[in-house]
C-alpha cells in the first residue's frame, strides 16, 4: 500500500510512538518539520564512470605514463579545463564539460574526489546493488535501498509526488519505498482514452493487492501530474536541453518540481559509462550530454537553486592503467559531484591518495572517502535527516564540510 | 458461468508460452501433457512452413534521403515497402552493413536490421505452435543479452546471433551453446573480446561470461589470489576471483573476428566471421578456477576454460534457478530447482541436456499445475498474451519494434549485459504500469494487428453486457476474476461505449470493432491478466 503521511499519523495516533515500516528503521514524527521542502536528486552514472578522465590529475606523471593514448592533455586544443588543486595535485575538468566548469566557477558545484564503496568487488551489478542498499564489505545485508530508508526516516512521503524515479522503473536505492512514482516523461503521463477508461480501471482495482495498489497510485498520480502541468509556467526560452536521454529525464523532473507538489527525493539514471574500448570518443560524447543536460536543468531550475541538491555517484572508477584498446577496465575509487544553491562550491574536497604504485590499491585509485559520508552530509545538512543510523547504521558521521547547513526553524 | 479458477493445463501453459488460448488448452487436453512437452522439445525439421511463409510475406516501410556532403557518404535515397531481407542475410552481408554504415550505406540500414529481427520475433512469439521453443529463445536471449545502444556493430549482427548462437541450442547442450556464443561475432563485439590482444588481454568478456553467463554472481569471491580459494574434490575452485578473470582473459585472447587486421605480416579479410588469431593469443594463462591451462595451447586453452565453467555445479545451480524463476516466479519451488540442477549435472555431455532439464521441471513433478499464478507478465508478455488470446494476426510493425524500449522491455534493447531483471517488483511501478496500459489500449487499434472481434463473438453473448464481458473474460483469462473487475466491466458495457449499445445502431460495423478493442484492452489491464 501507499505509505502516506496520513497513514503514518493514523498508526501513531493509535498509540504507537514509533512505527516500523522497513525493519530496523524507526520513525519519529517530531522530525517531519525539518524536512524543509527541499529536493534531493541522486543521479547514478551506471556502468562505472572514469572520473580520472572527468576530473583528471592531468599533470601527474603517473597519470600521463599510465594513460599514454587516452590522457586528458594539459595544453593544446583539447586540453583539460584547469580547476583547482587537492593535496597539491592540480585537477582538470574534462574538455567535454565546459558547462560544468562554468557551474563550478559560479560556486554552485563542488567535487569530492577518490570516493567509493569499500569493497573488493568489481562487478557492475553487485556493486551497484551494494551501493544502493548502502552496504560495504563485511557489513550486515540490507533488504531496502538507502534512499527508501531516508524517506521513511524523515516521515515518509508527504504527498503522492514525494518520491520520483525519472524512469519507467524504480532503482534499488528506493527498494522498499512503495510510494515511489516512476515517471519517465511527466508531459505525457496520462491514460489513453481519458476518464472513460480511467473510471473502468479505477472500478476494477479497489486495492489491497500489490498490483491493485500500484494501479490506484498510478491513477492518482495521473490526476496530480495532469493537474500540476496546468500550473507550470513556460520554461525560459534560454533553457537549452539537448535531445539526449539525460536531458529528457531532467526536463521531466524539472516539470514535476515546478508543479510545487512536494517532490522530496528523485532518482535519475544515466548509463553507458562502461568504456573498455574507444574511450576518448565515447567519453567525449557521453560527457557532453552529461554536462549540457545538467547545465540546462540548472538554468531551468533558476527559481529553485536554494531548494535543490543534486549529487552524482557511480559504482566504481576505472583502473589507472589504460588497456590495449584505448579503454579502461574496472577499478576502485571514482568521484562525486554536488550541485546545489547550498553547496560551498568552486572547490574540490576529499583526500587525494596519489597515483604512485605504492599509493594505489591493486592498481586502482584508492577510496579515501566512503561515498556514504557524502550522502550523509547532504541528508543531514539539507534534507532533514536526524537519525542517520536509520539510513547507514554503520557509518560514523564525519562531515566533510561542503554543504551549508539549513537554518534551524 | 466462468470457472472460479483457471484449469490446471491453462495455468501450466501460461507459464511456458506467450499466452494460452482456449484452443491450446483443448489440444493439450487431448494430447496429454507429457506428450505435448516432448513434441515441443523435438520439433521436426522445417517445422513451421506456414509461419515462415507469413514472415516472408511481411514488408516494412523504409525511407531515407541520399547522402549529402555533410555526411561524407555515398548512398542513394530509398523510399519503399521492403520485405524483411536481413533476416536470412549471412554474416558477411550483415558485417558490411555494420562497417559501411555512414559510408556507402545509410545508418538507417543498421537500425533496419534490428527492427526486422524484432518484428520477426514478435510474429514468431505470437504465432509459433512451438511456444516452448519461443519461450526458451526469449529466456536465452535475455541470459546472453546483447543490448542495442551499447554497441551498434554487435547489434547489427543480431540476426546471425539469433539464427546460429541462440535458436539451434535452446534445448541442446549448454557447453556447445556456450562455445557457439563465445565464437559469435555479436558477442565478441558486444563484450570487447574481438579487440582483446596478447599484450594486455581485455577483461570484459572474461568477467561477464563467469558472472552472468555461467557461474553467477554468487560464485564471485571478489579480489583474491589464486590458492586462497577452496577447491572441490575434482580440483575445481568453488568460485572465481579477479585473478581468474585475468587468467581467463588470457585464455580467451585471440578469439576474434576477421575485420581486416594484420595477422602475422598479412592482412586478414574483412568478413566479420569468427577467427582465432594466434598472434594475439596470450600464451601465459596458468590456473583458472584451480585448473592449470599451461599444458594446452592456442584455442584449446579457451575451450578448456569453457568446459570448466559450463560443467561447474555453480553454473547448474545459477541457470536452473534462473529458469525456474522465469517459469514460476520470484519464489520458485525448490523441488523443481533441485530436479533441474541434478538433471543438468547428470547430462553435461548429452546433446539434449537442456531439453532434459526442462522435462525434469515440467513433467517429473506437479508444481507446474499446482503453484499459483504469481509471476507478473512483463509488458511485452502482456501484449503477446492479448494478441494470442484474441486470435489477433500479428504483422511486422515498425512502430511496435521500438515502442517498448523506453519501458526497458524492447526486444534486444536492454543495454547492459546482465539482461533485464526478472522479478515482479521491477514491473510493479507506477510509470511502467501506465505505459503498459497505454500499449494494451494501442495495440488492437494498430493496422498491423488485425482481428475480427464481432465475428468471433457468439451473437447471444454479444447482445448483453454480462454476456459480452463473460465471453471475452473467458477467452482471455479462462476463469472469473474478482467481483470488482466483473462489475466494472459489466457496468461499462451497459453504457454507450458498450458492445450491445453499439450493436443496436445500424450500419455501425467499424464502431463495433472499436468498442470490442476497447473491451479486450480493458480486460488486459486487469490484475488477473497481469499474472501468469
Amino acid at each position: 500500500m501507499n505509505i502516506s503521511r496520513r497513514t503514518l499519523l493514523t498508526s501513531a495516533s493509535a498509540g504507537a510512538a514509533f512505527t516500523t515500516l522497513i525493519p530496523g528503521v524507526n520513525i519519529s514524527f517530531a522530525q517531519e518539520a525539518q524536512a524543509g521542502g527541499d529536493t534531493l536528486i541522486v543521479l547514478f552514472q551506471r556502468g562505472a564512470c572514469d572520473w580520472l578522465q572527468m576530473l583528471s590529475p592531468a599533470g601527474d606523471p603517473n597519470y600521463i605514463a599510465a594513460r599514454p593514448s587516452i590522457k586528458v592533455p594539459t595544453t593544446g586544443v583539447a586540453a583539460g579545463l584547469g580547476l583547482d588543486s587537492l593535496d597539491g595535485v592540480d585537477f582538470f575538468m574534462s574538455p567535454s564539460a565546459p558547462e560544468l566548469k562554468a557551474l563550478y566557477d559560479s560556486g554552485d558545484l563542488a567535487f569530492i574526489h577518490a570516493t567509493g564503496l569499500n569493497t573488493a568487488d568489481r562487478s557492475h551489478f553487485t556493486v551497484q546493488d551494494s551501493m544502493e542498499k548502502g552496504v560495504a564489505d563485511g557489513e550486515a545485508a540490507q533488504n531496502s535501498g538507502w534512499l527508501a530508508r531516508h524517506v521513511q526516516s524523515t516521515g515518509g512521503p508527504a504527498s503522492d509526488l514525494s518520491v520520483i524515479s525519472s524512469s519507467s522503473s524504480n532503482p534499488v536505492s528506493l527498494l522498499g519505498e512503495s510510494g515511489t512514482l516512476a515517471i519517465a516523461d511527466a508531459a505525457s503521463f496520462e491514460i489513453l482514452g481519458g476518464n472513460s477508461n480511467a473510471n473502468v480501471i479505477r472500478g476494477m482495482n479497489p486495492g489491497g493487492t500489490p498490483y491493485q495498489d500500484i494501479a490506484i497510485n498510478t491513477l492518482s498520480a495521473i490526476d496530480s501530474v495532469q493537474g500540476g502541468l496546468l500550473k507550470v509556467p513556460e520554461s525560459d526560452p534560454g533553457v537549452q536541453y539537448t535531445n539526449g536521454a539525460l536531458s529528457k529525464s531532467l526536463k521531466s523532473l524539472a516539470l514535476l518540481i515546478k508543479m510545487n507538489l512536494g517532490v522530496s527525493v528523485a532518482t535519475v539514471d544515466f548509463g553507458s559509462w562502461d568504456m573498455h574500448n574507444s574511450l576518448p570518443s565515447e567519453f567525449a560524447q557521453r560527457t557532453t550530454e552529461f554536462s549540457q543536460a545538467i547545465s540546462a536543468f540548472w538554468a531551468d531550475m533558476a527559481d529553485y537553486h536554494g531548494k535543490i541538491t543534486l549529487v552524482t555517484m557511480t559504482e566504481f572508477g576505472r583502473r589507472l592503467q589504460e588497456n590495449a584498446n584505448q579503454g579502461t577496465d574496472h577499478g576502485s575509487a571514482s568521484a562525486m559531484m554536488v550541485l546545489s544553491g547550498n553547496v560551498k562550491g568552486g572547490k574540490i574536497y576529499g583526500t587525494w591518495p596519489g597515483l604512485a604504485s605504492n599509493q594505489l590499491s591493486n592498481g586502482d585509485l584508492a577510496v579515501t572517502t566512503d561515498y556514504r559520508q557524502v550522502l550523509s552530509e547532504i541528508m543531514i545538512a539539507r534534507h532533514g535527516e536526524q537519525n542517520l543510523e536509520n539510513v547507514f547504521p554503520t557509518v560514523q558521521y564525519n562531515p566533510i564540510g561542503f554543504m551549508n547547513a539549513a537554518a534551524s526553524t | 458461468m466462468l470457472p472460479a479458477k483457471p484449469k490446471d493445463l491453462q495455468l501450466a501453459l501460461n507459464r511456458i508460452t506467450f499466452g494460452a488460448r482456449d484452443f491450446d488448452v483443448q489440444s493439450v487436453e487431448s494430447l496429454g501433457w507429457a506428450t505435448w512437452v516432448d513434441a515441443q522439445i523435438q520439433p521436426p525439421d522445417g517445422d513451421e512452413p506456414a509461419l515462415d511463409a507469413h514472415i516472408k510475406a511481411q514488408t516494412m516501410p523504409i525511407k531515407y534521403s541520399a547522402a549529402n556532403p555533410m555526411s561524407n557518404g555515398t548512398w542513394e535515397a530509398v523510399d519503399e515497402d521492403r520485405p524483411l531481407l536481413y533476416l536470412d542475410a549471412d554474416i558477411e552481408t550483415l558485417w558490411q552493413v555494420a562497417k559501411q554504415a555512414g559510408k556507402t550505406i545509410s545508418f538507417q540500414e543498421r537500425f533496419r536490421v534490428q527492427q526486422e529481427l524484432a518484428a520477426a520475433t514478435w510474429i514468431r512469439n505470437a504465432h509459433s505452435q512451438y511456444q516452448l521453443r519461443e519461450f526458451m529463445a526469449d529466456f536465452w536471449h535475455n541470459h546472453f543479452n546483447i543490448g542495442k545502444a551499447e554497441n551498434q556493430l554487435a547489434t547489427t549482427l543480431l540476426p546471425a546471433y539469433d539464427r546460429e548462437a541462440i535458436r539451434p541450442h535452446v534445448f541442446g547442450n549448454f557447453r556447445t551453446m556456450l562455445e557457439a556464443n563465445a565464437t559469435s561475432p555479436s558477442m565478441l563485439m558486444y563484450l570487447d573480446n574481438w579487440v582483446s590482444n596478447a599484450e594486455t588481454p581485455n577483461e570484459n568478456y572474461a568477467r561477464e561470461i563467469m558472472e552472468l553467463h555461467t557461474l553467477g554472481e554468487d560464485a564471485y569471491l571478489g579480489v583474491g589470489g589464486d590458492g586462497a580459494v577452496e577447491l572441490a574434490s575434482n580440483g575445481v575452485a568453488v568460485g572465481f576471483t579477479d585473478q581468474d578473470v585475468i587468467e581467463a582473459s588470457k585464455a580467451l585472447s585471440g578469439w576474434t573476428i576477421e575485420f581486416g587486421q594484420r595477422f602475422g605480416g598479412q592482412a586478414m579479410p574483412s568478413t566479420g566471421k569468427f577467427t582465432f588469431n594466434a598472434f594475439q593469443h596470450n600464451t601465459t594463462a596458468s590456473k583458472v578456477l584451480g585448473i592449470d591451462l599451461s599444458g594446452l595451447s592456442g584455442m584449446a586453452q579457451g575451450q578448456k576454460f569453457l568446459e570448466i565453467i559450463a560443467t561447474h555445479p555453480a553454473t547448474a545451480t545459477f541457470i536452473c534457478t534462473k529458469l525456474c524463476k522465469r517459469i514460476f516466479g520470484d519464489a520458485p519451488p525448490q523441488a523443481a530447482i533441485d530436479r533441474a540442477t541434478e538433471t543438468w549435472l547428470a547430462n553435461t555431455e548429452a546433446p539434449d541436456q537442456i531439453g532434459r532439464v526442462l522435462q525434469s521441471i515440467l513433467v517429473d513433478g506437479d508444481e507446474i499445475f499446482t503453484v499459483p499464478a504469481t509471476k507478473i507478465r512483463r509488458p511485452y508478455e502482456r501484449l503477446m498474451a492479448l494478441s494470442r488470446t484474441t486470435y489477433t494476426t500479428v504483422n511486422a510493425a515498425t512502430y511496435m519494434t521500438l515502442a517498448l524500449d523506453p519501458l526497458n522491455d524492447g526486444l534486444f534493447a536492454w543495454q547492459a549485459p546482465n539482461g533485464r531483471p526478472d522479478v515482479n517488483g521491477y514491473w510493479l511501478a507506477a510509470g511502467a504500469t501506465l505505459t503498459t496500459w497505454n500499449f494494451l489500449m494501442t495495440l488492437p487499434n494498430l493496422p498491423e494487428f488485425s482481428a475480427s472481434f464481432d465475428a468471433q463473438t457468439p451473437t447471444a453473448a454479444a447482445s448483453s453486457a454480462t454476456g459480452v464481458v463473460e465471453y471475452w473474460v473467458g477467452r482471455m483469462l479462462g476463469f472469473e476474476p474478482n467481483a470488482a473487475v466483473m462489475n466494472a466491466l459489466i457496468v461499462d458495457q451497459a453504457g454507450p461505449y458498450g458492445v450491445p449499445f453499439q450493436r443496436n445502431i445500424p450500419n455501425n460495423a467499424e464502431n463495433i470493432e472499436l468498442v470490442y478493442r476497447r473491451l479486450v484492452s480493458l480486460i488486459a489491464t486487469s490484475e488477473e491478466f497481469a499474472y501468469r
